[in-house]
């Protein structure tokens, strides 16, 4: 039995199916939108590796921040899988799974640009939250303070440390946007 | 085109005419319930281009037996594949009956229902259907976001697409629950990709998608005006030829069907559509969002007193809305600068008469233009009433056949989608996968 992995945060597109041993991973540079690619390379993903959809024993998904359109997408899919197959469902954050993805003696930092500001976040070396998920414009206070992890991810890593989490009721999955957008501010 | 033409008491015979030759054609024999097909012929040119597939969605359609049969070499193996595609299977070898090879008797039994699953997310509704058939409406489930929106005054993209995220599965729950049905009931899966907001689109797109991929049925795309013109066919069967007249917040389109595949623009809006511009009136007096129903309700007890322009009377079959939305802004503004206050109900009058009068004419000329003795009204706007006895009264003095949704089919809703799918269904117009979302499209099949 497999754990499928989406990641639709960034213009990476990353899917995995992980027995617990075994990661088989296929990621693409999304060049258009991911609506080209994910369901595609989920079926492509899945057939080549022999994997049918009763071989899979839960997804994790990984619900922002990052590209709001993009989160939406892997989370249309893993809701749609989890629903109709009724499958647990676990969520990660992107920045989470950067932290855990990388081993420090020290307090680390995760960063997630976009075009006006930072999405950030700090954990300590046993994972533990110090800076709880934020988004600042300018975090030049914080990067002189902690140490920015280099953004590359270990999936194996990042689905331990969802699935040690619990699963989310499929009806109540959100994305995670951390940011509120500008006009639900200044409601009439 | 395709003709109908009867040889013997039991046999009869489809022509596929090209500029008035026959290029293939499709024999058949009829025996109680069973209609063999005898003979299947397409012109070498004219292969490859589906005409085979059109003859016999063509007897399909004009005969209803238990089952259809026929037989095939069994090296033909195009034949074959395309007989496999519409649900004929191999019953009986016949060995040795061609000098190359055995024949195979084939029958298709006649299609149980169709079972459509449809998703409508394009704007600002959360919509997921059931649709039997392409006609009927097994379980629907609509949920709207008008209440969130009206905050704004209007919608905010950003807002409708976090929301269809949120509510996709209650829906999706809620329609399979009504119609105490599984997903794996399901014949094909369908949405809507186009047009319409794209963040709003790609979740119906995407969860269509994976379903589709899941339970290993078809996926169809839908384009959100072909289904609003196939809200006709719910609980009813849409006559061709016909002229199609689309009035919604982002259409005005006047459109020629001379069969269910076949589309022709005879005209459209220049500028605004003709929703928009009754939102826009909305907003100059102050009435909250959605605007096009308030300001019907406005108008019913208001009377015509304010002059409003002619609406491009150019002898054209296109509408022009932009005018009178200048000059409705225009009036208020100068009311008040005078310090006179505006009759908004008089108003709402005025401006809702001018714009009715402009769509009958327009679609009046049109129906002349093309002959058609039929009209279907499709879109938001359709559910005004006004605006749908205006049109009504001018087909019954003209002798046009009438048809226009139920006001609940006019506005956005996963029913309709699936009436669309179902034609495409029919016609084996499957879509990939790899299929994206789009804001812009005219009207396709």
């Amino acid at each position: 039995m497999y754990t499928l992995f989406i990641d639709t945060h960034s213009s990476k597109i990353c899917l995995a199916l992980y027995d617990g041993k075994i990661l088989i991973k296929s990621e693409k540079e999304s060049i258009e939108s991911h609506s080209i690619y994910v369901v595609p390379m989920l079926k492509e993903l899945m057939e080549n590796n022999n994997v049918s959809f009763d071989d899979i024993k839960n997804v994790v998904a990984v619900n922002g921040p990052g590209s709001f359109t993009g989160i939406r997408i892997g989370l249309s899919v893993a809701k749609a899988i989890c629903y109709s197959l009724d499958k647990p469902i676990y969520l990660i954050s992107s920045l989470t799974s950067m932290l855990v993805s990388y081993e420090s003696d020290d307090y680390k930092m995760a960063v997630i640009p976009d075009n006006k500001g930072f999405y950030i976040s700090v954990f300590d070396k046993d994972n533990n939250s110090v800076v709880d998920e934020k988004y600042q414009e300018n975090i030049d206070e914080y990067l002189s303070k902690y140490n920015k992890v280099s953004g590359l991810l270990d999936v194996k890593k990042i689905i331990d440390y969802a699935l040690m989490g619990e699963p989310v009721n499929v009806f109540k999955v959100k994305a995670n946007y951390v940011k509120v957008i500008e006009v639900m501010n200044d409601k009439k | 085109m395709i003709k109908s033409k009867q040889i013997k008491e039991y046999e009869f015979e489809l022509d596929y005419f090209i500029d008035e030759s026959v290029v293939g054609y499709l024999k058949y024999e009829v025996t109680y319930e069973v209609v063999n097909v005898t003979d299947v012929y397409v012109d070498d040119k004219y292969r490859k281009q589906g005409i085979a597939t059109e003859l016999f969605n063509y007897l399909f359609n004009s005969v209803k037996p238990e089952k259809f049969m026929l037989e095939v070499n069994e090296n033909n193996l195009g034949a074959i594949n395309l007989y496999k595609k519409f649900g004929f299977v191999t019953i009986h070898v016949r060995k040795k009956y061609y000098k190359d090879g055995d024949a195979l008797i084939m029958e298709s039994k006649v299609c149980d229902d169709v079972y459509i699953l449809a998703i409508e997310s394009s704007c600002d509704e959360t919509s997921v259907s059931i649709v039997k058939n392409g006609t009927v409406d097994v379980a629907t489930t609509v949920n709207s976001q008008i209440d969130v929106h009206k905050n704004y005054g209007g919608v905010v993209p950003e807002v409708a697409s976090r929301m269809h995220l949120e509510n996709i599965t209650f829906v999706l729950d809620e329609t399979l629950s009504k119609a105490n049905m599984k997903l794996e009931d399901m014949d094909a899966f369908a949405c809507t990709y186009a047009p319409g907001l794209l963040g709003s689109l790609l979740v119906g797109l995407e969860t269509t998608k994976t379903l589709s991929l899941i339970y290993n049925k078809p996926f169809i795309k839908v384009n959100h005006m072909m289904g609003h013109i196939y809200a006709n066919n719910i609980g009813n069967n849409m006559s061709y030829p016909l002229l199609a007249l689309i009035v919604s917040g982002g259409h005005t389109d006047l459109i020629y069907m001379e069969s269910e595949t076949s589309i022709e623009y005879i005209g459209q809006t220049l500028d605004d559509a003709v929703g928009e511009c009754f939102d826009k009136v909305a907003r100059i007096v102050n009435l909250p969002y959605p605007g096009g129903p308030n300001v019907e309700k406005l108008a019913l007890n208001g009377r015509d007193t304010y002059p409003m322009p002619n609406l491009l009377s150019d002898g054209s079959t296109n509408f022009s809305f932009s005018g009178i939305k200048s000059h409705v802004v225009n009036l208020v503004h100068n009311e008040k600068q005078r310090g006179n206050s505006i009759n908004e109900e008089d108003l709402c009058c005025s401006f809702q008469n001018a714009v009715t009068k402009s769509l009958v004419s327009k679609t009046l000329l049109a129906l002349n233009k093309t002959g058609a003795k039929n009209l279907i009204m499709a879109g938001g706007v359709a559910s005004n009433s006004f605006i749908r006895e205006s049109i009504r009264k001018m087909c019954e003095e003209n002798n046009i056949n009438f048809s226009v949704p139920d006001k609940k089919y006019c506005t956005d809703n996963g029913t309709m989608i699936g009436a669309a799918a179902y034609v495409l269904y029919k016609n084996n117009k499957f879509a990939s996968l790899n299929t994206n979302a789009k804001s812009h499209e005219l009207l396709t099949l």
